[in-house]
């Protein structure tokens, strides 16, 4: 099994093994997106490969992120950003939270990043390891939350 | 003579596939973000996760490396996985029992149906409070580690090796100021050197405690590396989970002092 393969089905074993799983129909859309993550690193050209895959990561974050926050009573924010800022604020002993230098840590890795590929026009990350760097950090920050 | 490790994931994998259906993902060998030797099969579905470990030939040799593997893999996975003990033919288990929820032996007939009867229903042995608190102790550690090792190794791009060419198997060890471990690879580490390093790491920064992993208060070691390797499909994989296991991977050519240095890791990577 490849490195990616390996990396991909373990994002999805956490999230169907995570406790909101099947109670909160939005955590199968993760399990959705990251299948469709999976499925597109041989896409042709590269840039769209590289685009969707940014486009199926971030959308997997977005959405659990979202869940997380709905299942401890708080409205989620719009943006990555936001609502990692938002888990600061949950307590400590619930599933989720998020210390300070994480946060700062993935709105620099994750959010600002993401950002740049989906609000500019003609803007494509500039090589396959960029791509694998900003997916490996959402995978982390997953593996953190669920 | 021992079946090797991957075939036995292999069978485990295979099996479970088949009797837990497709609700399941189960994962041979998963590749955690924060860790470099993972546990060997993950079962992840409506009924939570469960993480299947076997030791290789090597950690039955020498259990300590079986020890710190299973801590980091406590310390990196979900607080709610129920961890699983396969004993391999005429293995006698010396670890720590209080830490998995079953044990099974791959010579018993009937462990393949306990297998999937645990990952179907896992026992919920584990203390969640305690789990989660240490977690959140240790990631805060880590965050502030990883952020370190990052900006020792910025503006050293053009130093990154490209799929491990040159390698160094072995780091020369010493000590650096205010008390901190030093590994010295002259080359660029093994992704194998820097598994057994973050091995050995673990046990300086993790401790099993009534069945839970705790972090201990001790700083990180710092790993000085001629240039910096690279894992395919996750650049970052090596000096991430270096920062997770209590190392900071910096540059062996630096214009800063081993005092700075020393400093450097003894004021970020200590337990908050």
């Amino acid at each position: 099994m490849s490195a990616r393969k390996a990396r991909y089905q373990l994002m999805q074993a956490l999230v169907r093994g995570s406790a909101s799983f099947g109670v909160d129909p939005d955590l199968g859309q993760v399990d959705f997106e990251l299948a469709e993550l999976g499925k597109c690193v041989r896409l042709q050209p590269l840039n769209r490969q590289r685009l969707l895959q940014v486009i199926h990561a971030s959308r997997a974050l977005d959405t659990c992120l979202g869940s997380i926050l709905r299942g401890s009573g708080i409205v989620p924010k719009h943006g990555i950003g936001k609502m990692l800022r938002q888990l600061m604020t949950l307590s400590p002993s619930v599933r989720g939270h998020l210390g300070n230098a994480n946060v700062a840590a993935f709105i620099s890795t994750i959010a600002n990043k993401r950002n740049r590929y989906m609000h500019r026009a003609g803007s494509f990350p500039s090589s396959t390891q960029e791509v694998d760097k900003l997916v490996a950090e959402i995978h982390s920050c997953m593996s953190m939350v669920l | 003579m021992l079946e090797p490790i991957t075939a036995r994931r292999l069978d485990i994998a295979t099996h479970l596939r088949r009797t837990l259906g497709a609700d399941f993902v189960v994962v041979p060998a998963p590749d955690h973000p924060l860790v470099m030797r993972s546990v060997d099969v993950l079962a992840g579905g409506r009924s939570g996760l469960t993480a299947i470990m076997m030791s290789t030939a090597e950690e039955l040799r020498r259990p300590k490396l079986f020890d710190a593997r299973l801590k980091l893999n406590m310390m990196a996975l979900p607080p709610h996985t129920a961890f699983v003990y396969v004993a391999v033919k005429g293995e006698i288990w010396r670890g720590r029992q209080e830490a998995f929820a079953a044990e099974l032996s791959i010579e018993d007939h009937a462990s393949r149906e306990d297998l999937t009867r645990l990952a179907t229903n896992p026992p919920k042995t584990r203390h969640l409070q305690k789990a989660e608190r240490s977690q959140k102790h240790s990631e805060a550690r880590f965050a502030d580690t990883y952020r370190l090792a990052r900006a020792l190794r910025r503006g050293l791009r053009h130093r990154l090796a490209v799929d491990n060419v040159a390698v160094s198997r072995a780091p020369y060890r010493d000590r650096l100021p205010n008390e901190i471990e030093g590994a010295f690879f002259p080359s660029t580490p093994s992704s194998q050197a820097i598994a057994n390093l973050a091995l050995e790491g673990a046990d300086r920064w993790y401790d099993i405690w009534d069945g839970e992993p705790e972090p201990r208060p001790s700083a990180a070691g710092a790993a000085f590396v001629q240039s910096y390797p690279m894992a395919r499909g996750d650049p970052d994989k090596i000096l991430r989970a270096a920062a997770f296991a209590g190392w900071v991977m910096m540059p062996l050519q630096t214009d800063r002092s081993f005092e700075e240095l020393g400093a450097l890791v003894q004021r970020y990577t200590r337990l908050k």
